[in-house]
């Protein structure tokens, strides 16, 4: 959760709550915060999923581990989830690519228009109308 | 124990009921209650507390490891 915490700030400005979650309990979390380096700066709730209800109910709990998936949801102001990922258990999260979505989903949500590949804020957006269609 | 007959124990159901199944995108994002850390304190979390808000949920395998 390191990477997630360094770039706190950014989803402050976006406006976007950040929430953490695993399976340990919140003991684990209180040390984990305190001692770990990497989890000090981490300003967001830790979340402990012991039950490993809310896991299951994401669909993301691996039975047999009793642990989860690197998962990232992101949830829009209507409580509709927007964006899924599953990264391999060997590889971190590209931050870069999670702030993206959420900038996109966000510039869609003010302007209606279409995000393309490889959109960047700044870039411009796409009309999504019947008579574009062929014409991209 | 040597006349117990050794039977394999049945396939387990999710106890709580819901299928292991993941969200998906349009889908609503399930609600829940945890407990949770929060910058020094033990607090209570409602995603529907969030609502009206972005929220960016992040499920992560555990404390302490290395990536």
């Amino acid at each position: 959760m390191a990477a997630v915490a360094a770039r706190y700030d950014e989803f402050q400005r976006l406006g976007v709550q950040v929430l953490a979650i695993s399976t340990d309990s919140v003991f684990s979390h209180k040390v984990f915060a305190e001692v770990s380096p990497s989890a000090r700066i981490i300003q967001y709730p830790l979340l402990s999923d012991r039950s490993h209800k809310i896991s299951r109910k994401y669909g993301v709990l691996r039975e047999e581990l009793g642990f989860t998936y690197r998962a990232t949801f992101i949830i829009s102001p209507e409580g509709k989830v927007k964006y899924v990922s599953l990264y391999p258990p060997e590889v971190g999260r590209n931050v870069d690519e999670i702030i993206r979505v959420i900038q996109g989903l966000q510039y869609e949500a003010a302007t209606g228009l279409g995000i393309p590949a490889g959109w960047r804020p700044g870039m411009a957006g796409i009309q999504k109308e019947f008579s574009m269609v062929g014409r991209i | 124990m040597s006349d117990t007959k050794e039977t394999k124990p049945a396939l387990e159901m999710p106890p709580c009921g819901y299928p292991n199944i993941i969200v998906k995108p349009e889908e609503p994002a399930p609600d829940f209650t945890a407990e949770a850390y929060y910058r020094g304190n033990r607090v209570t979390v409602n995603l529907s507390d969030y609502k009206n808000h972005w929220v960016t949920l992040f499920f992560y395998a555990s404390d302490f490891t290395f990536v």
